[in-house]
């Protein structure tokens, strides 16, 4: 399976960063290939083209804000969720992700 | 029971064989364990273990942590400093009202503060520089962020607390563990500051994780550079390790908070695997 994700949070200092840093651990321990870009103080790093957005099988945006460049999401299902949610229990909601996409 | 943490800085020799036996000397009639913890990884090891110690590959001026749990320590602990202070830099374990310093942390110029909570309140109850409530034991959030804000700039605190409001409505800056990550990028900060206040009565913060002692504002200036939003950025995701935030709430000194919080604000290294 694999996996794209967006984080951004107002600051984009702290928590833009630890949240990609979370759902990049828990998704391998699902198993599962993902790629995070973060929209944080530093600009966007590891940014997601249309071919991997087209190619991924699921979609998650992790964001206290909206996103830049969220147009490229548009033709398809995404998955939001909050900063607080990743950080509070990121294999909980690798699992929701999992469910919506089953 | 008691417990007693040496915290140093290696030398420009790093840890060599020598200095090992020689800590290993003065700590031979204790009454305990005492542990070796690289403080970056959290990798920890005996003491006695000299091979175990030299594979945790510390190297020259790096932070370490001696951790010694036994009865009647203090003799070992006293004599231990003393042939430490030789090679090593010591960091001091007493309390000091408060850390004005603008010493380096990672490669960006960070001014570093501490304060004790409940002397730093009691301080300003009794000089009536807040108007505080009649109890300056009752310490809450909204006062903290307040005190944050005019350790940051007494020019601009007005805004700056706004700033820290803002962001804690938003959501809770509380990491569980104890610990609370305020943080704002400001155009009423000059410099990158870091704001560190300790107080062993846990504090709401206004969240479900249930009370923090040890509060880390960051406040960076706007602009800021890429060293420092780096270095916020490498201490943030330190703290998602359970372990490296417990080991942080170990803390209460000034000095020893300022040199583990500047050792988490660096890349960490991945530990090399131990052979079991």
């Amino acid at each position: 399976m694999r996996m794209v994700a967006v984080t951004a949070c107002p600051t984009g200092i702290a928590h833009t960063y630890m949240a990609a840093e979370a759902l990049i651990k828990s998704a391998a321990s699902f198993g599962i290939q993902i790629q995070v870009e973060t929209q944080g103080a530093m600009g966007i790093e590891n940014q997601l083209t249309h071919q991997d957005i087209h190619q991924a099988d699921l979609i998650l945006i992790a964001s206290d804000i909206n996103i830049e460049n969220a147009e490229r999401f548009q033709q398809y299902q995404v998955i939001n969720t909050t900063i607080v949610e990743v950080l509070t229990d990121p294999n909980k909601v690798i699992q929701d992700c999992i469910k919506q996409t089953s | 029971m008691s417990t007693i943490r040496i915290t140093l800085y290696l030398g420009e020799n790093g840890l060599t064989a020598w200095l090992i036996k020689g800590i290993n000397q003065r700590l031979r009639d204790i009454q305990g364990a005492a542990e070796l913890i690289k403080i970056d990884t959290l990798q920890r090891v005996n003491v006695q273990h000299q091979l175990a110690a030299l594979s945790l590959a510390f190297k020259p001026f790096d932070l370490c942590q001696i951790f010694l749990i036994g009865e009647n320590l203090q003799p070992q602990v006293e004599a231990l400093k003393l042939y430490l202070q030789q090679y090593c830099v010591l960091v001091t374990d007493t309390y000091t009202a408060t850390i004005h310093s603008s010493s380096p942390m990672y490669n960006d110029n960070f001014q570093f503060h501490h304060f004790s909570v409940p002397n730093k309140m009691s301080a300003k109850h009794r000089y009536h520089i807040m108007p505080f409530a009649n109890d300056a034991t009752i310490v809450d959030k909204a006062r903290i962020l307040k005190l944050i804000a005019k350790m940051a700039s007494i020019k601009h605190y007005k805004k700056i607390e706004v700033q820290l409001i803002q962001r804690e409505q938003l959501s809770s800056t509380d990491m569980a563990g104890g610990i609370a990550l305020p943080h704002i990028v400001s155009e009423y900060i000059d410099q990158p500051m870091m704001i560190c206040l300790t107080s062993k009565t846990a504090i709401d913060w206004q969240s479900a994780h249930g009370g923090v002692t040890h509060i880390v504002a960051l406040l960076l200036p706007k602009p800021c550079t890429k060293e420092a939003i780096l270095a916020v950025r490498y201490l943030a995701v330190n703290l998602l390790h359970a372990d490296k935030k417990q080991f942080i709430t170990y803390h209460y000194m000034g000095d020893q908070l300022q040199a583990i919080l500047a050792c988490f604000m660096r890349p960490t290294e991945q530990p090399i695997e131990q052979s079991p």
